[in-house]
């Protein structure tokens, strides 16, 4: 099974909701970074400091579950748009809507990703 | 959906409509969510830096004018006693509102302003919540120590039963200096803003 490194990487990629999680965790990086980049708007949020560190953390680990378990990733999309109302309502916006609708994104890919059939954790195929 | 997949093996795929009716349904409650808040009936809930900020203007006429006091929270946990002005509709001239924010390169001030001669700014359903307030006043239809709690001159706006409140119909107010924790308005509209962030950038007062 000696194979070239990209043809290793687009096995992996293909094999889990890749996009769900790359859009969840840029959406928890993104709500992470928010008050670090748009300095000017925050001025009245400091709160988001607290609650976005942490529903940041959450949601870039939300992404990451997507890949190393894509068996649950309706689960995981469930959790990721709960995450990603929470941090609408007490972070600015969701770092100011972008991280809110990028995780929102990921859970709408995570949801509507169906493995390949000729995978082994292919799930069975629906009609 | 059945396959309309590449190729013989069917390959790893995205049901678009799947996808479109998540992400169409969640984006529509994040629009009832906005609406609402723009409404006011979902109170943006920020909560408070640890440092208070100064906003003065020079110069505010509108209508719907309500003061009652309240207690509010900031980051670090605690409370502070503040007065709430509630505005329903204001046009504010010379508008100013600047923080000092220290931060590992210092102290920086961070300044939104907009200059006193470009055209006023057009608020509505504004929120202060002051600590100290300087100015000069002018109110018509005053009603003071009216029950916090009855206060209706703003929609939505509202004290506590017991407390002291202030209403008034239309009024002015200028050279306006407040030390407020927060301002939240429901709109905000004027044009020639100016933000700038820096260590030599003066504070509004």
């Amino acid at each position: 099974m000696t194979r070239t490194l990209p043809h290793r990487f687009h096995t992996w990629r293909h094999r889990r909701p890749f996009g769900a999680g790359l859009l969840t965790a840029l959406a928890g990086a993104e709500i992470l970074l928010a008050p670090v980049i748009g300095v000017g708007l925050i001025i009245n949020t400091g709160l988001a400091g607290t609650s976005g560190f942490l529903l940041g953390i959450v949601l870039i680990g939300l992404g990451l579950v997507f890949w190393t378990a894509p068996a649950h990733r309706t689960l995981t999309a469930v959790f990721t748009i709960a995450i990603a109302f929470a941090a609408f309502l007490t972070t600015n916006l969701g770092g100011f809507l972008i991280g809110h609708l990028l995780a929102l994104a990921g859970a709408a890919a995570g949801i509507a990703w169906t493995p390949a059939t000729d995978t082994e954790d292919a799930a069975p195929r629906q009609v | 959906m059945s396959c309309h997949g590449q190729g013989v093996a069917p390959r790893a795929r995205l049901r678009w409509n799947r996808f479109a009716v998540t992400l169409t349904a969640s984006v529509l409650l994040t629009g009832v969510l906005v609406v609402a808040m723009v409404q006011g009936t979902l109170a943006t809930s920020f909560a408070l830096s640890s440092r208070d900020m100064k906003v003065s203007a020079n110069r505010i006429q509108g209508n719907g004018y309500i003061t009652y006091p309240s207690v509010v929270t900031s980051a670090d946990g605690r409370k502070h006693p503040v007065v709430v002005i509630a505005v329903k509709s204001a046009h504010v001239h010379g508008l100013c509102q600047s923080s000092a924010i220290p931060t590992p390169l210092g102290r920086y001030v961070l300044r939104l302003h907009f200059p006193a001669r470009t055209t006023s700014v057009s608020v509505t359903d504004l929120r202060v919540s002051a600590t100290t307030i300087n100015a000069g006043l002018d109110f018509s239809s005053l009603q003071l120590n009216r029950d916090a709690a009855s206060l209706d001159a703003v929609p939505g706006a509202v004290g506590d039963p017991g407390q002291y409140g202030l209403k008034a119909l239309g009024f002015a107010v200028e050279n306006v200096k407040v030390r407020s924790w927060s301002v939240v308005s429901g709109s905000l509209q004027g044009q020639g803003a100016r933000m700038a962030i820096g260590r030599t950038e003066p504070e509004c007062f």
